[in-house]
């Protein structure tokens, strides 16, 4: 089965950016799925159960920290590896990061090189 | 000297001063009339006395009389009266008289027989071992003499008696003296004719030693003066018989006591007092001594006598001596009985005054105390709730006047409306079972409601029992706190608003930064004009650049905001050294800088540090070193601050030293304030955002540490980063 990346920011120039970067791995048959919102993302994470997703925190309908709680403490979900991608680097940020459960925190601006270099061990396809 | 010494000194002058006056007194008086009584006494005497010499003299003037009439009784005497003083019978009449006479020695000094015309018929001498009869021929006539021609004019029953006179023998006073007096009568014969006189001459010497013996049993000096004042027994025997011896005319009583003689010589009798002493006199008439035919009038005026008493004032004292010793020694022991009785009195006055003083003063304290308080002070008296006392600081506070506040209960400051939920506390309040209430509404003059703090306690005055409270106007002060704690809301919510604005600024910088390095990125790899590339690299740089302006905001935002914290784990120094020196690899290959570390062998393999944050610093300051050295060196010293080293506790020095451009003197003052980066040619060649050094600053002061630096323009710098407490294990 094809291994999927959702790919979740409000700003659809980030979006664009992350696509744009993971291109590499469209190629190799990786599904990119993207979403402008929280609600959206959650229903995708529901529907597709991607193997990693990149999340935005500050975002409209629903944030990224309430989606990431829902995902991995009340649906335990399982599989999804997500990554909190957010503009807030901060120490409270990143602790509130590990609280709701998300596997790692990465801060923008992101290095699109490192994005690439981290999808590939996630997916396993380096 | 004390107010007390003052007070009683005072007091002691108001009690002893009088009663000392009053025994002074009093004793004065006491002397005085005891010194009158001693006066009376010695006066009585001495008038007793001087009856008695009056009498005494009488008997003796009669006693001569008596003789004389004797005399002149015989039958011998009265044959030759008869005989018309013949010759014959004469003779008779001379035995008689020689054995009379001779029988009388001492009394008597002659006796004499006068005719009628004063010639001496019989004279018979005493002298001085003999009696001796005159022969016919030294009888003499005596017919000018004043005693003949005074006694012949005499009738029968008369007596002469001559005044007292020195015996002058063939016209020479006899020495010794020999004074006399002589006593003579009148004869008659049957038929009444005049015959002629008998005279006796009486030596008075005895009678005067008689006097002077009965004197000295009297106390003071005795005299005898003639009328005109000469002395016949004076004070000194030298003062005597002025009237005869001419050397001594000057001494009379006169003379003697001029203040007196006006009184002795004019009056009868007397008793004088003077400063001299006391002077008590009578007068003899001697012719009223007679007392064949006493006179009423003496016949001869200035034939008298006057016997004085003088008793001089120092004699009258003496008589008083003991007593006045004793009245001193009792005076004296009253006045100290006195001095210490005024004392103990004056002790206590001067106390009571004292402590009266000192109450006043406490008064007057309390009153400024209770007058410039600036909380309002009441007293309330309990049982009525009237207020009694309060002072200005109420007055001003309440606004009515001293005399309003006091007409009113104390129930009455209260706002009614609100006095139900009062009444339980303030009547807690005033019985003094409760001390302090907050935030008591009281109503002012104005209708406005006024709150205060209210201390207060009971106490008496006046067998009233009173609750004193103090009231503290606190309107203001709440009124303040609500502005505060307004401000205070509108501060945090300033400042919630600024730590929000930075947050989401942040957030809104970063995703659009994100874009424009990403899609540089992502282009890098898609160009190959060179130009291109270089632009590429320009927004690229860029970018980076204000990232990292951004970031280092939100640092000193967070840091200044105080939102960090202290993290402390053990940590090996090399192995922070080694990540530093490991993230500018690139730009030491690049210069080739000479790199040296140097860390002090004595250090523990891992010491307690916030590692982060101490990277934080350290990449900083490293980096500069390293951005602005150009070529040479850039040395790390890790080493232990010699001077600061305590038992458990050390601190600890990192020390950067480089051979780059180093920093002008004048830059030295601004150069960890923030956005301070050289101006000019440096600017352009070194990037950097300005707070890098700001940053570690405050970092390095979070860390209880400090950071410093030495320079040399040109030459190089060396930054000192000091972390104090760093424990020993």
């Amino acid at each position: 089965m094809n291994k999927k990346i959702l790919i979740v920011d409000d700003e659809s120039y980030i979006r664009l950016l992350l696509e744009q970067t993971l291109e590499p791995y469209e190629k190799k048959g990786v599904k990119i799925i993207s979403a402008s919102n929280g609600k959206q993302a959650l229903d995708i994470i529901q529907s597709e159960i991607p193997d990693l997703v990149f999340l935005d925190v500050m975002m409209p309908e629903m944030n990224g920290f309430d989606v990431c709680q829902t995902v991995k403490k009340e649906l335990q979900v399982k599989n999804v590896y997500i990554i909190i991608l957010s503009a807030k680097g901060q120490e409270v940020d990143k602790k509130k990061g590990k609280e709701v459960g998300a596997d790692d925190y990465m801060t923008k601006p992101f290095d699109p090189d490192i994005i690439t270099e981290r999808a590939g061990e996630i997916l396993g396809l380096k | 000297m004390t107010k007390k010494t003052r007070w009683l000194i005072r007091y002691l002058l108001y009690i002893f001063l009088p009663s000392f006056l009053i025994l002074g007194t009093f004793n004065y008086y006491y002397y005085t009339s005891e010194f009158n009584k001693s006066q009376i006494i010695i006066q009585h005497s001495l008038v007793k006395e001087l009856k008695h010499q009056k009498l005494f003299l009488k008997n003796m003037i009669n006693n001569i009389h008596d003789d004389l009439i004797f005399l002149s009784s015989t039958s011998s005497f009265k044959k030759f009266i008869i005989n018309k003083l013949s010759s014959k019978h004469r003779d008779d009449l001379s035995n008689n008289f020689y054995n009379f006479m001779s029988i009388n020695k001492k009394k008597y000094d002659q006796l004499r027989f006068l005719d009628n015309t004063g010639k001496e018929l019989i004279r018979v001498n005493n002298l001085e071992n003999h009696t001796e009869l005159a022969n016919e021929k030294k009888l003499q006539n005596k017919s000018n003499r004043y005693y003949f021609l005074k006694t012949i004019q005499l009738s029968a029953n008369d007596l002469y008696i001559s005044p007292i006179d020195l015996n002058i023998e063939y016209n020479q006073i006899e020495i010794p003296f020999k004074p006399v007096i002589r006593l003579a009568i009148p004869i008659f014969d049957d038929l009444g004719n005049k015959r002629g006189i008998l005279i006796i001459n009486y030596l008075i010497k005895k009678l005067l030693y008689y006097l002077s013996a009965m004197s000295q049993q009297a106390p003071g000096q005795y005299m005898i003066i003639n009328s005109k004042g000469y002395f016949i027994k004076g004070i000194n025997p030298s003062d005597e018989w002025g009237f005869i011896l001419t050397e001594r005319k000057d001494k009379t009583f006169q003379n003697i006591f001029p203040e007196i003689w006006n009184k002795v010589s004019t009056q009868e009798s007397g008793e004088l007092r003077t400063d001299k002493g006391l002077f008590t006199y009578v007068t003899l008439y001697p012719d009223q001594f007679n007392k064949q035919s006493p006179m009423v009038q003496p016949r001869d005026p200035n034939n008298k006598y006057k016997m004085v008493y003088y008793v001089p004032k120092s004699q009258i004292k003496d008589s008083l001596g003991t007593n006045l010793k004793d009245l001193l020694r009792i005076t004296l022991s009253i006045g100290l009985l006195l001095l210490i009785l005024s004392t103990f009195i004056s002790n206590l006055f001067a106390n009571h005054k004292i402590s009266q003083l000192k109450l006043h003063e406490r008064e007057d304290n309390y009153k400024t105390v209770f007058e410039t308080s600036l909380d309002g002070i009441l007293i309330v008296d309990i049982n009525s709730n009237q207020i009694l006392q309060t002072n200005r600081a109420m007055c001003d506070m309440i606004g009515c006047d001293f005399q309003r506040i006091k007409s009113k209960t104390f129930f009455e400051l209260l706002p009614p409306d609100q006095l139900n939920d009062l009444l339980d506390d303030l009547t807690l309040f005033l019985q003094g079972i409760r001390h302090n209430l907050p935030n008591i509404p009281l109503l002012s003059k104005t209708g406005s409601i006024i709150y205060v703090d209210v201390t207060g306690n009971n106490i008496i005055i006046d067998n009233t029992d009173c609750n004193v409270g103090f009231y503290r106007n606190i309107t203001r002060r709440l009124q303040y706190e609500k502005d505060l704690i307004v401000m205070k809301d509108r501060a945090e919510i300033a400042n919630r608003t600024k730590s929000e604005f930075l947050s989401i600024m942040n957030h809104e910088l970063r995703t659009p930064l994100n874009a424009i390095l990403g899609f540089s990125q992502l282009l890098q790899e898609e160009i190959n004009n060179k130009n291109h590339l270089e632009y590429i690299q320009i927004i690229l740089d860029s970018g980076k650049s204000l990232l990292t302006l951004i970031n280092d905001i939100l640092d000193l935002s967070n840091l200044e905001s105080g939102n960090v914290s202290m993290n402390l784990k053990p940590v090996n120094i090399y192995s922070i050294i080694g990540q530093i020196l490991s993230v500018y690899k690139m730009d030491i290959m690049e210069k080739k800088l000479d790199i040296e570390y140097h860390v002090d062998k004595t250090l523990p393999e891992k010491l307690l540090l916030d590692v982060k944050r101490l990277r934080q610093v350290l990449l900083n300051v490293v980096g500069n070193a390293i951005k602005f050295t150009d070529k040479g060196y850039v040395k790390i010293h890790v080493f232990r601050e010699t001077e600061d080293i305590q038992p458990d506790k050390y601190s600890l020095v990192f020390a950067i030293e480089d051979s780059g451009i180093g920093i002008p003197q004048e830059y030295l003052d601004d150069i960890f304030k923030p956005f301070k980066q050289l101006d000019g040619n440096t600017n352009r060649k070194y990037s950097g955002t300005g707070l890098g050094l700001t940053i570690c600053k405050r970092l390095v002061e979070m860390m209880n540490g400090e950071i410093t630096l030495e320079t040399i323009s040109g030459q190089g710098t060396t930054f000192f980063i000091k972390l104090r407490d760093i424990p020993n294990s």
